[in-house]
């Protein structure tokens, strides 16, 4: 009888727990909620588990609330669902440890059940970093022992990332007033303005500061011709015929190659490197480097590196094989000088080789990861330009074509790597030390929105909230935002789909980016589709929009890459990479104040610069004296 | 000057359910018979053959004096409507004795006719219970009683409750609690039956419960008749007719109760229709001539008409879309919105969580696209034709309709997610449209010249129903689903999270015409104008902000802003510059203000100003100064009209419609007209000693509390001639001026707070709270200070005793705390913080830093929401609600 009591009660209790099940997306059940909702909130770890599926947790930490226990023991067979219970003892039995349980009481009155009353209820998430799992929801029952009642897959509306993410998550609510984790992007289009058709394939479009005043002009380019387009603040023109730039591009980089304070364009159109210097004028003079056996294994990507921090940049060429600094001689050729000393690991590679720049160990220090399809190297900074000789790291890009960025998903000022490629989309989380896994698919709902296809990549806060979002290109499907909710667990942001806008974008596009091309304070999104129509998708703003570009000029001490971190008060807001000839790294800012950027000058002294953001955008230059 | 005056809240001087009419107009109706009564008595008595006599000559004059009488009856009747119609507007016509439906009628009006539409004013009071602030569902007001349903829905707590409150004062009359669970369902009344259901979506055994409310009225808590347990939510309000109650549940069909109870006191289900035959029964069925008409939502999208007594299926009209507003019945028709989306997700998130099933599913692409596809912004209203089934028209709009359509007369009226409303023609034609920013999820209230909609940010607008433009708008500063009721002069409505609020005042009643002084008079702690405290603030403007380089110098401001019909008045000190600004608002809550005029003064300004419509007054330097005088500006220009010289008295001063008061001098205190601003006229000064703060009012009497040879004293002086009436001493020098409240005089000292009795100064009360540091500020009910060990003290001034005392986070700057409803607001270190005084826990309002914008240098004052004070880095800055 007590059993069928029991029964009854748990199903009482299971539709009770329906309200809490309604989280998929709603306001009103962000982890924000869940946090200050709960009486406590402890990270367990489990410490054993019998077959009979009593399992004991030691609470390693009481994130919220007090208590004197040090444990908690859990009856993982107690609900009517077995199946889930044995899978909870086999991954404990594998040594998967961690959880965190949120626990709060529930009012179970005048049902007419025996034992109804205030029930403590818990919602435990149980996964890690490497393993998802899911959510289960706990009662207690009689002696103090949490019993099971069923698993809770509509708390994944809630959280869906790895529990240790859930914890950094939990730490940041309780310790500012103001957390927010949105439920939606909270940000729409403005009416799309359309630059035209692009003749050819573009094979990628790129915000250029080129005339190092903060505005961003468009650079598309095109194997068969690429184009300027000037930004007036209001609206592009087409100017590369007035500009006189007649590069066709396979790879190309911006930077002032000739140190005269104006950014070129370093051009290679897959037989040889050409270099178009800009003029006083602002129109560009072209002069061809033969690349010999400098590029004899071709060049997959080109960039521009201010090496030792001289403000001189000098070009670095991803080739299939180490990259090489491409150094001009006085009779007009280019030396090559490879990235590293010591001998090319070129096995077990697969295809690639385009870099990434950034300081990817948190020394302050810009470093390189080469990218192959089956494992990268990475190239550590010293001071003064130098590289060590290359590490391999497990990050993959997968199958065909790929497009890749940095950007630092859950804020802890190292910047992880996103890359979409033909075969899937992936999100290598940086631990530290140089390790990388590849977390996709505890990443929110990217992890099963993505589509393989990927033609193009770009990171940016897209809804002024100071977290770093993601845009992605297909090569046959519409567009596709993410927005992060914090702590790399990503929302899709519906309200920012242009596929009702634009039909012709389920076509699939040839290249996108973000970029705040009006100085408003928000990014807006340029992207070329496939049949080459190009279209601007400006973010509409109501009020004002919060923001802070951060940026190197070319006027200044040293070109990067950078890498710098953003400090609210004692909170790591992220890490951007920014270099000279770009419009600079976005912060998007939700509200007003200050904000501490903080870097490391190439010589090595740390540098830091308070930024109050008031009443609209704000740019910053970092490396302002020469 | 009475506060209640001031704050413009409305006392009801009725407080029984229903009124229908006054003592006052009962005794004028009846008055002439009276007097003739009385006056034939005293004949009768005195001489009884006159009486013969005068009734003999009124036969003879029969005509004359019938007509007489007819003259006088209709003139009794005449002068008792007036009567009526100055008692109160906003309490007069009741007009309706049920509300038996969603939005109370057939034509789904939401209004109760016969009071003046409101069009001005802001928030007259809000109602929360238990720390529950969430109200998804639309309130119904019968009578002077307002019926609402409440949620708390959180993942430990699934909990609600049904109210009756008093419509004018806001206060509860009943709660129905007992398990009652958070919902979305609205009650509907008739007579003493209030049917409503619980749950919101995911609560799947939701029940219909049915109260009786004249039970509940003479208890004073929730009766309940009966209630059933449905298989899913009810989040369908009722429709009760024919002595029946109908209502949907959601995924468990149509149910028809019985209002009676059986005899075990259990609901008598007289019929109930299946969900697969009626999937998603979430609209609220409406009944009509003994046909119940409900529309189906998500796999149903149908129309259904049944018969009322048996539920047998009549007709059915299938629609394109999801119908999830409620059929509204005018002249034989019927009127449904529809389309893609629902109160928290629109048609994209649709389409998104559709792409996801049929993935799952293992559908192909081509065959996801073709279903995705179809689900896109869209929305339309039908007219079909209750006899033929007819769809007599289609009118399409970019989004969908989910709340009911409005009929007048000949006119329709709507919402849509697209964020327009739609005025439409009863055949169909297009007559205005109106852009509000913002999604439209619920439905329109049809006022007599105005209609009112609410956006679900929250953004209440009235639009005159002619020309479709606003005449008003108020933020509630929540989001909101539910729709406005509009009755007794204002508007009613629930909000997710700012409770249960009326706002709103009939016809154009002008705003406060001054501000009185420092905070805005004696008592006041700067917030006049009853607008809602948003959950947070945070950083709009600086005026004039952070100095933009080395040359340029810190704006001083020491004294509060005085806030006056769109514009701010600032006391500024730059460099050696000193003087009054007058900034002008900017045009939306948080933009900001642009400089009108700057008045300037030989001396530094320390004191907060005043105005009036016509002139503005301040007064410059400390007691020590030279040249200090009392300034008085036009208003407009900012030209000095006169100026009346300060001597070493604080300079204080306070204005009332017709005076300014001021301690001139250390003795002295001063009494100026300022009926005609461009005339100095001096009325009187009186020997009070050297004044502490400014002044409290009555209607013709000012006290004082004053150091006169070295003896703290209270006075009370005569306001026309400054005759001292009486004066008493003080145990201690008084911190600040005192305060009149609850009849009672309150002064702030070393040992706490005194109160005094107005008409000899008699002490009242004494509450050691400590000494006070702070002006004391009050409300109707309540006085708040801070003492010297910065903690804030509230006081219940009708119980004279200490209630709250604020020591988690000390108040900072010894200033006043922002004494709102329930709410109080105090500046603390690093942050200002929100204390709720029914929960009694304080929560971080906006967070501040010496660093920027700087360190509190006035106390605060609030206008339309926002929060204004001066800090030491940029001067004076507003606080707007954040709305991320």
């Amino acid at each position: 009888m007590a059993a069928i009591k029991k029964e009854v009660l748990f199903l009482v209790i299971f539709f009770m727990l329906c309200p809490a099940a309604r989280a998929f997306i709603n306001p009103n059940f962000t982890p924000v909620d869940m946090v200050r909702q709960s009486e406590q909130v402890f990270i367990l770890e489990f410490k054993s588990v019998d077959n009979d599926g009593k399992a004991v947790a030691v609470i390693s930490k009481a994130l919220k609330g007090k208590t004197e226990q040090k444990e908690l023991v859990l009856d993982l067979m107690a609900g009517a669902l077995a199946e889930d219970g044995k899978e909870f003892i086999s991954r404990i039995k594998e040594g998967q440890k961690e959880a965190v349980i949120f626990i709060g009481t529930f009012k179970v009155e005048n049902v007419g059940v025996e034992g109804a009353g205030d029930q403590a209820m818990g919602f435990l998430h149980f996964g890690n970093q490497y393993s998802p799992w899911r959510w289960v929801n706990f009662m207690k029952g009689k002696k103090e022992i949490w019993d099971m009642v069923k698993v809770e897959n509509y708390l994944l509306g809630t959280w869906s990332g790895s529990t240790e993410m859930l914890i950094r998550a939990v730490d940041y609510i309780q310790s500012d007033p103001d957390a927010v984790m949105p439920f939606a992007v909270g940000a729409e289009w403005g009416d799309k303005a359309g630059l035209g058709k692009i003749k050819g394939r573009v094979t990628a479009l790129a915000p250029v500061d080129l005339l190092d005043n903060g505005r961003a002009d468009l650079f598309a380019a095109s194997p068969d011709g690429d184009h300027i387009y000037r930004n007036n603040g209001k609206a592009f023109t087409e100017v590369t015929a007035k500009l006189g730039l007649s590069s066709s591009s396979t790879a190309f980089a911006w930077g002032d190659l000739n140190y005269d304070g104006r950014l070129d364009l370093a051009s290679w159109n897959g037989k040889e490197l050409n270099i178009f210097f800009q003029k006083k004028d602002g129109t560009f003079e072209k002069k061809n480097y033969p690349a010999g056996e400098a590029l004899k294994d071709g060049c997959l990507a080109l960039s521009v590196f201010d090496r030792g921090g001289q403000g001189k940049s000098v070009l670095l060429a991803g080739t299939g094989a180490s990259p090489v600094f491409l150094l001009p001689q006085a009779d007009g050729s280019l030396k090559a000088e490879p990235l590293a000393e010591g001998v090319f690991p070129g096995k077990d590679l697969g295809e690639g080789g385009n870099c990434l720049a950034a300081d990817f160990d948190g020394d302050g220090i810009t470093d390189i990861i080469q990218l192959f399809s089956k494992n990268s190297l990475f190239y550590k900074g010293k001071t003064g330009g130098a590289f060590d000789a290359p590490l391999t790291v497990n990050i993959e890009t997968g199958k065909g074509r790929f497009a890749a960025c940095t950007g630092d998903f859950d804020a802890d000022g190292l910047p992880d790597i996103f890359i979409a490629s033909e075969d899937k989309c992936r999100i290598w989380q940086n631990l530290g030390s140089v390790k990388f896994v590849e977390l996709i698919k505890l990443s929110g709902e990217i992890s099963y929105m993505w589509r393989p296809g990927g033609v193009d990549v770009a990171v940016g806060d897209i809804n002024n909230d100071g977290r770093q979002d993601i845009f992605i290109s297909y090569a046959t499907l519409t567009t596709q935002l993410f927005f992060n909710r914090g702590f790399r667990s990503f929302g899709h942001a519906r309200e920012l789909n242009i596929d009702q806008a634009l039909p012709a974008s389920n076509e699939g596009q040839q290249a996108g980016c973000l970029l705040d091309y009006n100085g408003d304070g928000a990014l807006d999104m340029a992207v070329v589709l496939n049949n080459g129509e190009f279209w601007l998708f400006p973010r509409k703003v109501e009020e004002t929009a919060l923001s802070i570009t951060a940026a190197l000029s070319l006027s200044g001490a040293y070109f990067g890459p950078l890498t710098f971190t953003a400090w609210k008060d004692k909170r790591c807001l992220g890490s951007w990479t920014v270099k000279a000839g770009e419009p600079g790294a976005f912060i998007g800012m939700p509200e007003a104040g200050p904000v501490t950027l903080k870097w490391l000058t190439p010589d090595g002294k740390p540098a830091e610069k308070e930024v109050i953001v008031k009443n609209g955008p704000v740019r910053v230059i970092l490396n302002k004296d020469k | 000057m009475e506060l209640s005056a001031v704050l413009k809240i409305s006392e009801s001087s009725f407080s029984v359910v229903p009124i229908l009419v006054g003592p006052l107009q009962a005794l004028i109706a009846l008055l002439p018979a009276i007097m003739i009564a009385i006056g034939s008595l005293l004949v009768s008595l005195f001489k009884p053959s006159t009486l013969k006599k005068l009734l003999h000559l009124l036969w003879a004059q029969k005509v004359a004096v019938i007509i007489i009488a007819l003259v006088i009856w209709g003139g009794v009747h005449l002068f008792s409507l007036m009567g009526r119609g100055t008692v109160s507007k906003a309490s007069a016509g009741t007009g309706k004795t049920e509300w038996s439906l969603f939005r109370g009628s057939l034509d789904r009006r939401g209004s109760v006719p016969g009071a003046e539409d409101p069009a001005s004013g802001k928030v007259n009071w809000s109602f929360s219970h238990e720390g529950i602030k969430t109200f998804y569902s639309s309130p119904c007001v019968v009578g002077n009683r307002l019926y609402a349903t409440s949620a708390r829905y959180e993942f430990f707590k699934n909990i609600g409750a049904i109210y009756s409150i008093d419509a004018d004062t806001g206060k509860l009359v009943w709660a129905y609690q007992a398990g009652y669970r958070a919902t979305f369902s609205s009650p509907s009344v008739s007579g003493k039956y209030l049917v409503v259901g619980e749950g919101l979506h995911f609560t799947g055994d939701s029940r219909v419960f049915c109260i009786d409310i004249e039970q509940s009225e003479k208890k004073r808590e929730g009766v309940k008749l009966w209630s059933f347990r449905t298989k899913n939510h009810v989040e369908s309000s009722p429709c009760i007719a024919d002595g029946r109650a109908y209502v949907g549940a959601g995924s468990d069909g149509l149910y028809c109760f019985a209002l009676e109870p059986d005899k075990n006191g259990n609901a008598q289900l007289l019929w109930h229709v299946e969900t697969k035959d009626y999937p998603d029964c979430e609209s609220s069925p409406v009944c009509f001539e003994g046909k119940v008409y409900e529309a189906l939502g998500i796999d149903g999208q149908a129309l259904v008409c049944f018969d009322g007594a048996t539920g047998k299926e009549l007709w059915k009209v299938k629609t394109p879309y999801p119908v999830f507003g409620s059929p509204s019945i005018s002249n034989n028709k019927i009127y449904i919105g529809m389309g893609y989306g629902d109160f928290v997700n629109n048609a994209d998130a649709w389409a998104g969580n559709l792409r996801l099933k049929l993935e799952k599913e293992g559908k192909s692409p081509a065959e996801i696209l073709k279903a995705v596809k179809e689900i896109k912004p869209i929305g339309e209203v039908w007219c079909i034709d209750l006899k033929t089934q007819a769809i007599a028209w289609k009118f399409t709009v970019g989004d969908t309709v989910l709340g009911s359509a409005a009929i007048d007369g000949d006119k329709i009226y709507f919402g849509s997610r697209d964020k327009n409303i739609y005025c439409i023609s009863t055949d169909g034609k297009l007559l205005h449209k109106w852009n509000a920013h913002a999604p439209l999820v619920t439905s329109p209230s049809i006022g007599d010249k105005t209609v009112y909609i609410v956006s679900d940010t929250g953004q209440i607008w009235g639009l005159d129903k002619k020309t479709f433009a606003p005449v008003w708008d108020i933020s509630l500063n929540s989001p909101t689903m539910s729709s406005p009721c509009v009755a007794r002069g204002h508007v009613y409505i629930g909000t997710t999270s700012n409770g249960l609020v009326c706002v709103g005042q009939p016809g154009g009643e002008a705003e406060k015409t001054f501000w009185a002084g420092s905070l805005g008079g004696s008592g006041r702690s700067g917030w006049l104008d009853g607008s809602l405290l948003p959950l947070r603030g945070e950083y709009a403007w600086g005026y004039p902000g952070a100095p933009k380089d080395a040359e340029e110098k810190l704006a001083l401001i020491r004294s509060p802003g005085a806030f006056l019909k769109g514009a701010f008045y600032i006391a500024a000190n730059q460099g050696n510059v000193f003087g009054l600004a007058k900034l002008k608002s900017g045009e939306k809550t948080g933009t900001a203000p642009v400089k009108a005029w700057f008045a300037p003064a030989k001396n530094p300004v320390y004191l907060s100003a005043a105005a009036n419509e016509d002139a503005v007054f301040f007064v410059d330097g400390r007691a020590a100064d030279k040249n200090r005088a009392l300034h008085c500006l036009d208003q407009k220009s900012g030209k000095e009209l006169w100026q009346y010289g300060v001597g070493d008295g604080s300079g204080e001063f306070i204005i009332t419609k017709e005076k300014l008061i001021i301690a001139a001098t250390a003795k002295e205190l001063a009494c100026l007209d300022i009926k005609v601003p461009a005339v100095k006229k001096e009325l009187w000064r009186s020997e009070t000693g050297s004044v502490a703060g400014v002044p409290a009012f009555t209607a013709d009497i000012v006290i004082t509390a004053a150091v006169k040879a070295k003896v703290p004293e209270l006075a009370a002086l005569d306001l026309e001639t400054g005759i001292k009436l009486w004066a008493k001493p003080l145990a201690s020098a008084p911190k600040a001026g005192p305060v009149f409240t609850k009849g009672l005089i309150w002064v702030g000292g070393a040992a706490g707070i005194e109160s005094y009795e107005l008409l000899d100064g008699k002490q009242a009360s004494s509450i050691k709270c400590g000494a006070v540091a702070s002006p004391l500020v009050c409300n109707l009910e309540r006085l708040a200070c801070v003492t010297s060990g910065g903690e804030v003290v509230v006081v219940d001034t009708e119980k004279g005793k200490e209630i709250a005392r604020i020591t988690d986070q000390k108040a900072v700057g010894g200033y006043p705390p922002l004494l709102l409803e329930d709410m109080l607001l105090y500046g603390a270190k690093e942050a200002i913080l929100a204390y709720d005084l029914k929960a009694q826990k304080s929560v971080q309002w906006a967070k501040i830093r010496a660093s920027w914008p700087g360190i509190m240098t006035t106390p605060m004052i609030m206008v339309d929401s926002s929060v204004y004070f001066a800090t030491d880095k940029e001067g004076f800055i507003c606080l707007k609600p954040k709305t991320k």
